[in-house]
């Protein structure tokens, strides 16, 4: 489940830079006057800080485990801060297999002198490659600092060093966005007349009825129920439940979030045999994509960009190039809608995250940097709050507007013009969420990115999202969800490191998950069904299941007591 | 002749001049050995410099630390990869797959060639040579794209079959499990199939056209000259394709097999090589995959050693 993390990552970074793509509309001929106007705020910012920018001018390598658009040499946000702070930055983002780049650093013992490491800082830290951070930022970082204040003991690895600075650290109002649910076609519940959809049965009626009068969408067979399932993006079939059951996005096992106690629901005939028997009804009613357990990654995408798909339950960041690519094509209301539903009236959801962060997974610096103290002070500089509008929102009246409310706001024009890659990429490089930074609201009650701000959400809402909104009287689709349980202060499950022995079991648990729920979902008849389950929970069994339980509930407990 | 010269020198100064003649001949073949020397240091440093490496099978290697300051650990890597249940697996699977293979990939350069070569239109030839082994630079991960799609429910090769009435509803050949290793086998022919031939077009053409003017003298027909000479000229080459192609037999590929697998076949799918990436590399187990690479060198060298005798048996070609 550790992949999780780089990805919950890359999705943040996706919204971060789809939604920071809303500035700088036409005012390209303007930009020397306006960096002059800049400038005048970076002293200000260097002068708090106490850094002086006329030290030398320093050129600082940061690699990204997190694959993406090659980062350009200049773009406008990176030439503001080399402008202020006297540093630049170059950027090598990862291309490739993670284990094997990280494997050739460690055995040539050369390192960049930043690295973002994703989930990958233990085999760094192993290595000896990166630096404690915890004294130089004690020392030259009040803003950091500041920032970590609430996490500072949660982040120090077994050894007791702060090695990594995590992103999006809540602060103020935090922010909620919704990344598992279930999802359904906004047109399917136009055409219901928007009924409320509280459980998985109601979901599944919803969608066969849909698909009875609407056999075909645009000359193709509607898909009422599509399943991703290749290769390690199979957790949207295997791991879907725990939210069926009350859950949130853990790992293998459910939390009760009042006692700690944990219920590994992979084998649980209540919980995850529930599920699959619902899906093999379905897959016998011809309710699921035939292709589900064939196809790849990108098929996956392509059937749901094609608007023919009505429902599935995945994570927001999985597939947002089809939802772009509907956008694009002007289906707005074959884009889906998130629901929580659960088993039945009685269980209550509990879908959205806990507002935490990815401890051990940041901004690190390694052990071969230039100039340790120069580059915390310059770190410590983009993480003060003037220096995190601008990464986020831009300059002010260039890239975004503020009413005579105060509030942060984006012309219609600027976001259009933030839509394209082109621009964003020559904007912020689609890289600067990658430096620590907060999530959540500014002490003025503006949100630290334009995607976390309400009037931004709203404004790229269509019709048919005002109309789906109004009829459950909400104004923003998070405010559908119960919000995160506080009492679950461990979460999540699937962050806790794992020891070699449980990485195997982890593996060996996804092989099992690869070949069984697969088969009992095509399952022909009621007793083949249950002869794969009973093979699958026998082959599970002899698996470690008990280390794994214990090793995770002392963790648990650890967090619940020290968190 | 030399050597009679040598043996008989032999006996009045041994040692001596057994060592001059050594050195005459390294004289006379000076050209040789510079210009062999680039492939020596090429094998040195990327086959027998690495061999070190082993020494991580048996220990506790952690990554970046100094290979002589880990802890011993002895076979305890080894006995977990023969003890792994899911190793008798993947060993099945990786030797299925490279024996379709390798009968496939043989018998259908083979044929290609031949046929090849008894086309007497150049232009025709050249299209069609080319077409073939046009396939063998794309990747596999774009040509995992097409297969994927062209044998989708609403692919060309259902649209074709339904057409014909071959069949009343679009199968899902992918997801059949007892097709994979087939289906493997044929798309690797089709990737390679054309490049693999053109070794053989090669060999066909270094054959003395004055063997098949003798043969159409005595009246031989295409089949037969193909059969009388084509392929036994050919024959040296085959076996010694083949027994290097039988000491990689633990390599059935990785790409094609990961990008290819669904959740449906992946009992069928996975090779040592996937079992290995996803064991060993993946979980930064290197003395695992370590102890992998060591077990698969030493049975392709087993396996080189006895193809090489059973060519010598037989009286063929063979490699030394």
């Amino acid at each position: 489940m550790s992949k999780f993390k780089a990805f919950t990552s890359l999705l943040l970074t996706a919204v971060m830079s789809v939604t920071l793509l809303s500035a700088c509309a036409s005012n390209n001929g303007n930009e020397p006057a306006k960096s002059n106007e800049s400038s005048n705020t970076s002293t200000n910012v260097t002068e708090t800080n106490a850094v002086k920018t006329n030290e030398e001018p320093i050129t600082l390598t940061y690699f990204l485990n997190a694959p993406g658009d090659n980062v350009p040499e200049h773009f406008k946000i990176a030439d503001l801060i080399t402008e202020k702070t006297g540093v630049t930055v170059k950027y090598e983002r990862l291309v490739g297999e993670i284990e094997q780049k990280l494997g050739v650093m460690i055995a040539g013992g050369e390192y960049p002198d930043m690295i973002y490491p994703g989930d990958k800082a233990h085999m760094l830290i192993d290595a000896g490659a990166l630096l404690p951070l915890e004294d130089l930022i004690e020392e030259h970082a009040p803003n950091l600092k500041k920032l970590y204040a609430n996490y500072w003991e949660r982040m120090k690895a077994t050894d007791g060093h702060i090695y990594s600075l995590p992103n999006s650290v809540p602060t103020g109002q935090p922010n909620r966005a919704i990344s598992p649910a279930f999802w359904i076609q906004k047109e399917v519940l136009k055409d219901a007349g928007y009924p409320k959809i509280t459980t998985f049965d109601q979901y599944v009626d919803v969608l066969k009825n849909y698909v009875q009068k609407y056999p075909q969408i645009d000359g193709q067979d509607t898909i009422p129920f599509e399943i991703l399932t290749y290769d390690w993006r199979l957790f949207t079939l295997t791991t879907a439940m725990q939210f069926l059951a009350g859950g949130p996005n853990d790992s293998r096992a459910m939390v009760n979030p009042e006692t700690g106690e944990l219920t590994f629901y992979q084998t649980d005939e209540k919980i995850s045999k529930r599920y699959y028997e619902k899906l093999n009804e379905m897959w016998n009613e011809g309710l699921i994509d035939k292709e589900a357990f064939v196809m790849n990654y990108d098929q996956y995408l392509a059937k749901l960009s094609s608007g023919r798909v009505l429902g599935m339950h995945d994570q927001t960041w999985q597939f947002q190039d089809a939802t772009a690519a509907l956008k694009q094509q002007d289906k707005l209301d074959r884009m889906f809608a998130p629901l929580q539903l659960t088993f039945d009236e009685s269980i209550k959801a509990d879908y959205m995250d806990v507002p935490s962060i990815n401890y051990g997974n940041g901004w690190s610096m390694s052990v071969d940097n230039k100039d340790p103290v120069r580059t915390i002070k310059f770190i410590d500089t983009l993480a003060s709050d003037e220096m995190q509008i601008l990464r986020s929102w831009g300059v002010k009246d260039e890239d975004y507007k503020v009413d005579e409310n105060g509030r942060f706001i984006r012309t219609p024009e600027q976001r259009k013009w933030f839509e394209s890659n082109e621009n964003a990429l020559g904007w912020d490089g689609k890289i600067m969420w990658f430096f620590p930074n907060a999530s959540g609201t500014l002490p003025d009650g503006n949100n630290y990115w334009p995607g976390e701000q309400p009037e931004e959400i709203v404004a790229n809402y269509t019709e048919t999202d005002k109309k789906i909104l109004e009829a459950y009287g909400v104004k923003t689709y998070p405010e559908l969800f119960n919000p995160g349980n506080t009492k679950r202060k461990y979460f999540p499950i699937w962050s806790i490191e794992l020891t070699e022995d449980l990485k195997i079991f982890d593996q060996k648990l996804n092989d099992l998950n690869k070949k069984y729920p697969p088969q009992m979902v095509v399952a022909k008849s009621k007793e083949q069904f249950n002869e794969y389950w009973d093979e699958y929970v026998t082959s599970v069994n002899k698996l470690d299941v008990k280390g794994w339980m214990d090793y995770h509930s002392a963790e648990v407990k650890k967090r619940q007591e020290n968190w | 002749m030399e050597l009679k010269i040598e043996s008989a020198s032999m006996k009045h100064k041994p040692k001596q001049s057994q060592f001059v003649a050594d050195l005459k001949r390294l004289r006379r073949q000076k050209l040789l050995l510079l210009m062999s020397i680039p492939f020596v240091i090429y094998v040195i440093v990327f086959s027998y410099l690495p061999l070190w490496g082993w020494l991580m099978a048996f220990q506790k290697y952690k990554l970046g630390s100094n290979i002589m300051n880990n802890e011993w650990v002895g076979l305890k890597y080894f006995r977990e990869l023969f003890q792994d249940d899911m190793f008798m697996h993947v060993l099945r699977n990786t030797l299925a797959m490279s024996i379709i293979n390798l009968v496939f990939g043989f018998v259908s350069s083979i044929v290609l060639a031949l046929m090849l070569n008894e086309v007497r239109k150049v232009f025709f030839k050249r299209i069609v040579q080319t077409v073939s082994y046009l396939p063998h630079f794309i990747s596999w991960v774009v040509a995992a794209n097409l297969i994927m799609t062209i044998f989708s429910l609403d692919g060309v090769v259902n649209t074709i079959l339904l057409k014909l009435h071959l069949i009343s509803e679009p199968i899902l050949l992918m997801s059949e499990p007892k097709a994979f290793w087939w289906m493997i086998g044929l798309t690797n022919v089709w990737k390679e199939v054309g490049w693999n031939a053109i070794i053989y077009l090669a060999a066909m053409a270094m054959i003395n056209p004055s063997l098949y003017e003798a043969a159409e003298m005595d009246g031989a027909g295409r089949f037969r000259k193909m059969w009388s000479i084509t392929l036994p000229s050919m024959l040296p080459l085959i076996v010694i394709l083949l027994i290097m192609n039988i000491g990689r037999i633990l390599d059935a590929g990785f790409e094609q097999q990961y990008l290819l697998m669904n959740t449906m076949v992946v009992d069928y799918a996975q090779t040592i090589d996937i079992f290995v990436l996803k064991y060993g590399i993946n979980l930064s187990r290197y003395s695992f995959a370590t102890a992998a690479g060591i077990f698969k060198s030493v049975i392709s060298i087993i396996l080189l050693v006895m193809a090489n005798q059973f060519a010598k048996r037989m009286g063929q070609s063979r490699l030394y």
